[in-house]
């Protein structure tokens, strides 16, 4: 694990009393798309939360590029090169959507480098750019997913955290997201760390996948491996080897 | 008929102050959603401080009124750092009690710096104007000018700079501004900043009108009538409440008597409470959680 550029090791998260989080430690190596599998309740936001310092783990370390970043200030993290782009979004609402694109890139100070990648970032999400001057509280889910990744883009990060972008959108809309993150990451190389419930798309376009169970790490593997797993086909994926067909039917029917 | 436009006008100006003193309450509550009590203190501290400057240490005018704000305002930026982000996530009602604390406690560090007589605030102002047959005072007018620049002022600083389109954004949704990388408690505390010196500069435009003393506090709570009047959280609602409030003072000492002056603000803001709850220009369910 020498590339990672982010290292979680045995971080453990309370909220009060309860531990959302029971020693995880995962890596995303640099240039690569790492993403978090599991259930409902399994912790996966909780890590991003932990990485991005809105929450602070009782004990292990988080290392970007070998240095230790647990326990600051959500907005310092944030400038040593960490974007986090929240579940549910949480644009700016009365701002307009150039305003938000903008707030993304609030720590930097090269302004032609800025507009530079204002251009880029309108060229990944070709639709706002009509919608530039519009509040952003007015727009339609997707379209508000799109301003909260380009928003997150325009800090130039290190790292993306991406918790679940594609969360109550409609199947094209899910496509269309999840392909930018696909382009982001090879044109730039950007290593991207994704929370997905959509466990198929999500080992589709990652490299690396952890599966988590009540805040453990319960599986690591290439997302080509975890593919070919049974659990994986069987509790994410929806597939059974042995219960299509007809002698499922008749055993279900058996306890009647 | 002249006297009862010089009666508005008046009302007009006097209402600028209140405007701007609502101001103040209001960027401190969109911000931080902290109610500010200790307001009107602020703006007798910048009354006192600018008496200080210009009669103690003979400042001219201007100057005395750029240090005043700037005086002020770090002492608000100081309440905020120093004593308010102790206690913010405390109950709503421990901040509202500390922020009444605070406004005590600044009287009565008025009192014991510059007593309790009511001291002049000299300024430049002198003689009247003549607009189109009304005859306006210069002490008048500089409040209604001051007002509109500085409310002018603050609106381009908050819409068209980067630190104030960022302090609307961690107002609207603080944890996203955090995760962009934008120092939120600096920044509220800079917002504590520039409401201290808004209300110092009210004070120093107020004065002429009611002399200077540990009294001037309580104008705070007119204000603070005008910005539940307008729509608390409003900026244009405490604009309007403010020069309403103004307004309606200076009628109803006309028609009524000078003793309906001091309540106007209250049964006014009375009567618009209960058919709009919400305030003149307030909105309903707006705040995202």
């Amino acid at each position: 694990m020498t590339s990672a550029i982010l290292d979680v090791a045995n971080i453990e998260t309370h909220y009060g009393p309860i531990a959302a989080l029971r020693g995880i430690s995962l890596a995303v190596e640099e240039g690569k798309i790492t993403t978090i599998l599991g259930s409902n309740g399994a912790g996966k936001t909780t890590v991003l939360k932990t990485i991005a310092g809105a929450l602070d783990p009782t004990r292990g370390q988080v290392r970007l590029q070998g240095q230790e970043i647990q326990g600051m200030a959500p907005d310092a993290i944030a400038r040593k090169g960490i974007a986090h782009v929240p579940e549910g979004r949480e644009i700016f609402p009365f701002l307009s959507v150039g305003q938000n694109l903008m707030m993304g890139a609030y720590a930097r100070s090269d302004r032609s480098a800025m507009a530079a990648d204002l251009d880029r970032v309108l060229s990944y999400f070709p639709r706002l750019v009509e919608l530039r001057t519009r509040a952003a509280g007015t727009l339609s889910g997707g379209e508000q997913q799109m301003v909260a990744i380009g928003r997150a883009l325009m800090s130039r990060p290190r790292v993306l955290l991406l918790d679940e972008p594609s969360l109550g959108l409609s199947p094209r809309l899910v496509k269309e997201v999840l392909d930018v993150i696909v382009r982001i990451n090879r044109d730039d190389k950007l290593s991207v760390l994704l929370v997905e419930q959509n466990v198929a798309q999500a080992l589709q376009i990652a490299h690396y996948g952890y599966v988590m169970e009540l805040g453990r790490v319960v599986m690591a593997d290439t997302c080509d491996q975890l593919r070919t797993k049974a659990d994986i086909q069987e509790f994410y994926l929806g597939m059974r080897a042995d219960d299509a067909g007809p002698n499922r039917r008749w055993k279900k029917k058996t306890w009647r | 008929m002249h006297s009862l436009i010089s009666v508005i006008v008046s009302g007009v100006a006097v209402g600028c102050v209140y405007a701007l003193i609502a101001l103040g309450f209001t960027l401190i509550y969109k911000a931080t959603e902290v109610v500010n009590f200790a307001q009107g203190e602020l703006l007798m501290i910048g009354a006192f401080v600018a008496y200080s400057f210009i009669v103690l240490w003979g400042w001219g005018y201007w100057a005395a009124i750029a240090a005043t704000m700037i005086v002020v305002a770090v002492i608000g930026f100081l309440i905020d750092a120093v004593i308010l982000r102790r206690i913010i996530g405390q109950p709503q009602f421990s901040v509202v009690m500390l922020t009444i604390g605070l406004g005590f406690v600044l009287r009565a560090v008025g009192t014991m710096i510059w007593g309790t007589s009511s001291l002049v605030l000299p300024t430049p102002f002198a003689g009247a104007i003549n607009v189109g047959g009304v005859v306006v005072s210069s002490t008048t007018l500089s409040m209604m000018v001051g007002a509109v620049f500085l409310c002018g002022a603050v609106g381009m600083f908050f819409g068209l700079t980067r630190v104030g389109v960022a302090m609307q954004a961690a107002s609207q949704n603080q944890l996203a501004a955090y995760y962009m990388g934008v120092p939120v408690k600096l920044l509220f505390s800079l917002v504590w900043a520039i409401s201290g010196g808004i209300a110092a500069i009210a004070g120093v435009l107020i004065a002429p009108v009611t002399l200077v003393d540990s009294n001037l506090g309580f104008l705070g709570l007119k204000a603070f009538a005008a910005a539940v009047l307008g729509g608390f959280g409003s900026v244009p609602g405490a604009l309007v409440g403010g020069v309403l409030i103004g307004l309606l003072e200076q009628l109803s000492s006309w028609y009524v008597t000078a003793d309906m002056k001091d309540i106007a603000a209250y049964v006014a803001l009375l009567a618009v409470l209960f058919v709009r709850p919400q305030g003149l220009l307030g909105s309903v369910g707006r705040k995202k959680v």
